[in-house]
């Protein structure tokens, strides 16, 4: 290394030092720290911010105190009452108009290299990740090598037309897990893909895809922040150093819940990750749905009668859904989270989410506008079904004959029997 | 002459009689063109603020211009797309535009730029009948324009072309939307210059109202030609 | 004006040209068209600039005061990790609110009043050029604003943020992604305040260009007058841009467009590209005038000359060019790619350079000098400290991959506000107490100025300051909660009580305001012995503001016609000067029948307009087609009624609208 790099890094270093000391004023546990990198990317801003950031502290600071200082020394007495009327000098404005402009591009030459080199694509080997925001919670479909779909018996799944499925990706929800030191390239996007739209009224404009809002992905304590836009994929590459559990949260406005939507990223060693890939790849414990000549389990049966297959896929590892893919939602790890990323994934929190997930005043859950996904609708159509509804009240609705129609309350019992069967779905 | 600028008091007008009023009515003279900045201005008032709100305008236009240049072409790559699926693609504009006609109610909303210079030129030499004449001929032909659009219009959404097609649709009838807006408030200017001509409050003195209603027909014109040259003259294939 | 006995020619050929016009105007024989300028009712249909300056900065300062109660009902919520103060829906609401008032209701206005006011004052004009016109723009702003804050009334306030991101803000009404009326309130409100908006900015140019006194020269004029010109070029510019972009959004949200719909090939960074090349120029927009208020105060309280006169002009002319290349730096993390965002860096960066070399003027402005804190130095001096902060703070964000971390957190909240409010706030404060003796005849409290000063600035940096680091930490914006472990809770309650410290601040300054009006001490033309033209005329000032038209010679020329340099260059007494001896002042009526003044009359049409514009506006986002057309109707009569009634009742001259 040559010796201005090394200065260059010692002084960095120094200076980052200063910094992240200065950040210990915000808490030990704080898992969502710009200022105490634990990936790459968060270092290589980390690097380039620091010595930046004081250098404006320092000319702030000289700023600030010369203009105390003049304010001072040539405060009226009675025998300055009439100053010399100086209308300028040419020297000294081409002066402070160079060295600003100097260090300017001191500034910009790191910040383009920077730029540059962050927008890389990764390495081949790369962990693939594609990540979708949606309203209030983030889907992470891990590309693993391809793999057959299995049924909850062991059998192997097969399509219509009798082949058997092979999926290459596990879909999972809230939280990210990947192996520490390894680069993964984030695939960001806004919806699960979108069908073209074309020649539909407006009513029908109102149903069609969901992709209707931006979200932002965000875990500071790895690298910065990536827009996930509507119509667009952008690329996000992270590699982290070290294990653990960092915290994030969407970044762009995104309505309702916007400020409760959090995600976490989970460093584990190679062995783990492997050892939970696989666990991904596997059938879920129990099925949703009963087996022929089987009774169904209570379970079962709730999760028939208030239609949680609409939006949750929960046989199939690699299925995308409207909501997450519950399939192997039961808890792997310690302190995993649920309900938008917001909520730890406890026995309780897990059946009183099921229960009302709109329960946020209580802490289990998060504010909805989806009353209306109860009919089983998408977006749209006037209904208001963002997000997920609240089971423990009734809902009443108007019949295509104009007849009031009720769907039923769910009973804690019922939702602690679908508590238990996600939550043994590990 | 003495300036208002040379006197301490000005007594000018306290006794009413003879050469002094001619003085008096300088002074106030002065004194408005000094205030109202018509004695050094190299522009009026009245036209230097038509210029600027018709460059604000200009950038208006240019908002709606740059999405359809932007977004020249996806509604064919979504329609490609959805035809991939199986879904029945809508109309784009290309499959609607009827350019000979286009053209025709072009030409007429050119030749309504004509009338008008004719208009102001009329003005300016106080033929009153020659301004009504080639005002009311710029106000029709700026009326059969609007009716040429109208019915454009309507033949589109007939044949299943509308605002919310597709993306071809939503750019192209909100800019031509805006533009018509513009042509029919323009209209309703040259009928209000009309009305203040026959009950005789028009006159050579106040050509600078008719010119500055000119400079918006002309830019409303001008417009008319990006927008035809841009969306009916530049095929998207 | 009184109408005497004809005796002369001359006389008889002006009444005759008055029955003409009224008999002549129908529509305005039936409205009698006001003539009184003082008493109550004058306020409503009054075109003197000076009324309207006051009208604009009271009603903004009102505005004011409801966006800081979103404020602080926001720092209330925040005041703990996980508080209930208020719920999502409302918070949402709030720092939507928040953003649009401070943005429109407040900052646009209130330079819009102060402009208003001083221009004419400063480069010896007796009124704007387009004195209905300026009536026209506030009354758009008022109506405006009271079309906005009734949302919260008519189906609730809007909550997309107060740039409405698409396609939240775009999609349909009915699809549930954002729901209720809010988003229609904000986008209409918005396009009618931009209206208002251009036409001061065109009312402005014409009269700066067009109205200056015999010898104002561009480079004699104040700074002020500068920063208001080079601003209402980029409103000019840069409004109808905005104003396109919510064209779209309505429509995409009301009639089914696809503007910003991805799934029919729209897309949503198109919105955000047209809303920051508006966006950007507006952030100069609403600086420029503070620094030139700066500008203003700082060399009468040192009793020199601005630093560098002409490299101020400059770079502020600078900084109104290069702030057209900049406004993608507010969209690093959108996937502009690499190259796009370097260019952008690079560029923001450069825009820090004129900047800078104005902070770097104002010092040299104070050295040397004879300093005097009154509260209105207090302020500049305070604004130089602070937005030197903020400048530095926005230069860090320059630095793009440092953005990406920045950007969407409390660190930009910092800078932000540490540029706008420790900037142009105090700025307009300081400009208050400047101003106030000649507004009004009587001095401000220095006292409770001082005091006030002191704990604003106190609150302000409480406030502000921690959320640099609370934003690094982690803390993101518009979020409703957040979580305890990002040990932010503490900056989180510092923030909060600095917040209301502000409040009290304010609070006191508005009753000091109040409180000087009535009583505060009665004062002359020139109670600062101050450098430009608005001081030579007494105080409060006449309607007629210059009873001569002032013969300029050279910057600052109202000083230089007190006093003279001695050959050490400094500045002594004029022979035959006395600063105590007040200008003459006459009454309105001795103005225009004896010294030949002549003065805008008054007019109701310029409110009647914008109160059609606002019905047809309730028609537009209520979906009732019949108040619209009713909305239109009101607006047409009152153009017809407008263009056809003269703008003074007696002498003609050519086309002033």
């Amino acid at each position: 290394m040559s010796r201005t790099r090394r200065l260059w890094m010692l002084i960095s270093s120094t200076l980052i030092t200063a910094l992240v000391v200065t950040s210990c004023a915000t808490g030990p546990d704080n898992k969502q720290n710009s200022l105490r990198p634990e990936g790459d990317s968060a270092e290589k801003i980390m690097n380039l911010f620091s010595p930046i950031f004081w250098l404006a502290t320092v000319i702030g600071i000289a700023v600030i105190v010369a203009t105390i200082y003049v304010s001072f020394k040539f405060r009226a007495t009675d025998k300055n009452r009439s100053p010399k009327q100086i209308h300028g000098n040419s020297v000294l404005e081409i002066g402070w108009t160079i060295l600003p402009l100097i260090i300017l591009i001191g500034i910009a030459i790191p910040t383009v290299q920077t730029v540059f080199e962050l927008d890389k694509k990764a390495d081949p080997g790369a962990i693939k990740v594609q990540v979708v925001g949606k309203q209030w919670w983030w889907q992470f479909a891990v590309e693993t090598d391809s793999y057959q779909i299995l049924n909850a018996d062991g059998t192997v799944k097969t399509d219509e037309e009798g082949k058997p499925e092979t999926a290459n990706s596990v879909v999972t929800a809230n939280e990210l897990v990947v192996p520490v030191n390894r680069q993964i390239e984030l695939d960001l996007r806004a919806c699960d893909g979108e069908t073209p739209v074309v020649d539909k009224t407006v009513d029908e404009l109102k149903q069609a895809n969901p992709c209707n809002v931006i979200h932002s992905f965000w875990i500071p304590s790895l690298g910065g922040k990536v827009d996930a836009v509507p119509g667009r994929s952008n690329r996000l590459v992270l590699k982290a150093q070290n294990e653990g559990i960092f915290t994030g949260q969407c970044t762009e406005y995104c309505g309702l819940s916007h400020g409760v939507m959090r995600m976490q990223v989970r460093v584990v060693s190679e062995a783990e990750y492997s050892k939970w890939i696989e666990g991904m790849q596997k059938p879920p414990v129990q099925p949703s749905i009963a087996s022929e000549g089987q009774t169904p389990t209570p379970a079962q049966r709730a999760i028939e009668k208030f239609g949680c297959a609409n939006c949750h896929a929960m046989d199939n590892p690699a299925t995308v859904s409207y909501g997450p893919n519950l399939t192997h939602f039961g808890p792997d790890f310690e302190n995993e989270v649920l309900g938008g990323g917001s909520i730890p994934k406890t026995e309780e929190h897990t059946w009183r989410w099921v229960y009302n997930a709109t329960d946020w005043e209580n802490g289990w859950g998060i504010p909805m506008q989806a009353d209306d996904c109860r009919l089983g609708v998408a977006p749209g159509e006037g209904k208001r079904c963002v997000g997920m509804p609240n089971f423990s009240v009734p809902y009443v609705y108007k019949g295509s004959d104009g007849k009031e129609l009720k769907l039923p309350a769910m009973t804690e019992t019922e939702a602690k029997a679908i508590g238990d069967y996600l939550y043994k779905n590990k | 002459m003495t300036t208002p600028q040379d006197v301490e008091t000005n007594d000018a007008l306290t006794t009413v009689h003879g050469s002094e009023i001619d003085e008096a009515v300088e002074l106030v003279a002065e004194d408005i063109a000094v205030t109202t900045g018509t004695k050094n201005a190299k522009i009026s008032n009245a036209k230097l603020a038509i210029w600027l709100f018709l460059a604000s305008d200009f950038l208006f236009f240019g908002g709606f211009i740059s999405a359809y240049l932007l977004y020249r072409g996806r509604s064919l790559e979504i329609a490609d797309a959805a035809l991939a699926e199986g879904v029945e693609p809508g109309k784009i504009l290309s499959d609607v535009l009827d350019i000979p006609f286009t053209s025709a109610t072009s030409f007429i909303l050119l030749m309504s730029s004509l009338t008008m210079v004719l208009a102001l030129a009329a003005i300016k030499r106080n033929d009153m009948r020659r301004t009504q004449l080639w005002l009311i001929a710029t106000a029709l032909f700026g009326t059969i324009f609007l009716g040429g659009q109208i019915f454009e219009f309507t033949e589109f959404v007939r044949e299943g072309f509308t605002l919310t097609t597709n993306l071809s649709g939503t750019t192209f009838f909100v800019l031509t939307g805006l533009h018509g807006a513009h042509v029919t408030v323009g209209i309703f200017w040259l009928m209000s210059l009309m009305g203040l001509s026959m009950s005789g409050k028009l006159t050579s003195k106040d050509s600078e109202k008719v010119e500055i209603a000119g400079l918006y027909w002309h830019f409303v014109d001008v417009i008319w030609i990006v927008i035809f040259t841009l969306i009916y003259l530049i095929p998207v294939n | 004006m009184t109408v005497i006995a004809p005796e002369t020619k001359l006389e008889r050929n002006i009444l005759k040209k008055d029955a003409n016009r009224i008999k002549g105007s129908a529509l305005t024989a039936l409205i009698k068209r006001p003539t009184k300028t003082t008493g109550p009712f004058s306020w409503v249909t009054s075109v003197d600039h000076k009324k309207i300056g006051i009208l604009y900065i009271a009603v903004a300062l009102l505005f004011f005061v409801a966006g800081g109660i979103e404020a602080l009902l926001i720092r209330l919520q925040l005041f703990s990790p996980n508080s209930s103060v208020l719920t999502a829906v409302q918070y949402n609401q709030m720092f939507t609110m928040h953003g649009t008032t401070m943005v429109f209701l407040v900052g646009m206005p209130i330079i819009a009043g102060f402009g208003n006011y001083l221009i004419p004052l400063m480069i010896g004009a007796r009124d704007v050029a387009f004195p209905r016109l300026n009536m026209f723009g506030f009354w758009v702003f008022l109506f405006g604003g009271v079309f906005i804050y009734s949302s919260f009334f008519l189906g609730g306030a809007p909550d997309g943020g107060w740039f409405g991101y698409t396609p939240l803000t775009s999609s349909p009404y009915d699809s549930g992604i954002l729901p209720g009326n809010g988003t229609n309130f904000w986008a209409i409100g918005l396009l009618l305040l931009a209206v208002g908006s251009t036409t001061s900015a065109l009312n402005f140019i014409v009269t700066v260009t067009n109205m200056r006194a015999p010898g104002m020269k561009l480079m004699r004029m104040p700074v002020f007058v500068w920063m208001m010109t080079i601003i209402s070029f980029l409103t000019v510019f840069a409004l109808p841009v905005f104003s396109a972009a919510l064209i779209m959004v309505f429509f995409d949200r009301n009639f089914g467009t696809t503007f910003f719909f991805s799934a029919t090939g729209g897309d949503p960074l198109l919105y955000q590209h047209m809303f920051w090349i508006f966006g950007h120029p507006e952030v100069y927009i609403l600086i420029l005038p503070g620094m030139g208020i700066v500008s203003e105060i700082l060399p009468v309280f040192s009793r020199k000359p601005l630093f560098g006169y002409s490299v101020i002009v400059f770079s502020g002319i600078a900084i109104g060019f290069v702030s057209w290349g900049v406004w993608a730096h507010h969209m690093f993390a959108s996937g502009l790619g690499p190259v796009a965002v370097s260019a952008f860096s690079v560029s923001t960066m450069l825009v820090g350079v004129p900047t800078g070399v104005k902070i770097f003027n104002w010092l040299g402005t104070l050295w040397g000098g004879s300093i005097k804190f009154t509260s209105a130095m207090l302020y500049s001096v305070g604004f130089i400290a602070m937005f030197t902060i903020g400048g530095l703070s926005g230069v860090t964000h320059a630095v793009s991959p440092a953005d990406t971390q920045q950007t969407d957190t409390y660190y930009i909240i910092a800078h932000f506000h540490y540029v706008l409010f420790g900037g142009l706030v105090f700025a307009l404060f300081g400009g208050v107490h400047y101003w106030f003796p000649k507004v009004f005849g009587r001095m401000m409290s220095e006292k409770l100025g001082k005091i006030t000063f002191w704990i604003i600035f106190v609150g302000f940096n409480l406030t502000f300051a921690p959320m640099h680091l609370s934003g690094l930490a982690g803390q993101a914006r518009r979020t409703w909660r957040y979580q305890e472990e990002l040990g932010v809770t503490f900056l989180n309650q510092m923030a909060t009580v600095g917040a209301f410290l502000i409040a009290f601040g304010v609070l006191l300054l508005v009753i000091n305001i109040v409180k000087s009006k009535f009583k505060g001490e009665v004062t002359g033309s020139d109670p600062w012995d101050a450098r430009t033209l608005e001081w030579s005329i007494p105080s409060p000032a006449p309607e007629y503001n210059f009873l001569e038209v002032p013969r300029v010679s050279s910057v600052d020329d109202f000083w230089h016609k007190k006093y003279e340099e001695d050959p050490d260059g400094r500045s002594i007494l004029r022979d035959g000067v006395d600063l105590k001896e007040e200008p003459l002042r006459v009454t309105t009526e001795e103005a225009v029948s004896k010294y030949g003044v002549h003065l805008p009359s008054p007019s109701i049409w310029p409110m009647i307009v914008p109160l059609g514009m606002t019905i047809g506006a309730y028609g537009l986002v209520l979906f009732n087609w019949y108040t619209c057309a009713i909305g239109v109707a009101v607006t047409a009569a009152g153009l017809i009624g407008w263009a056809i009634e003269p703008d003074t009742e007696n002498a003609e001259h050519g086309g002033a609208h």
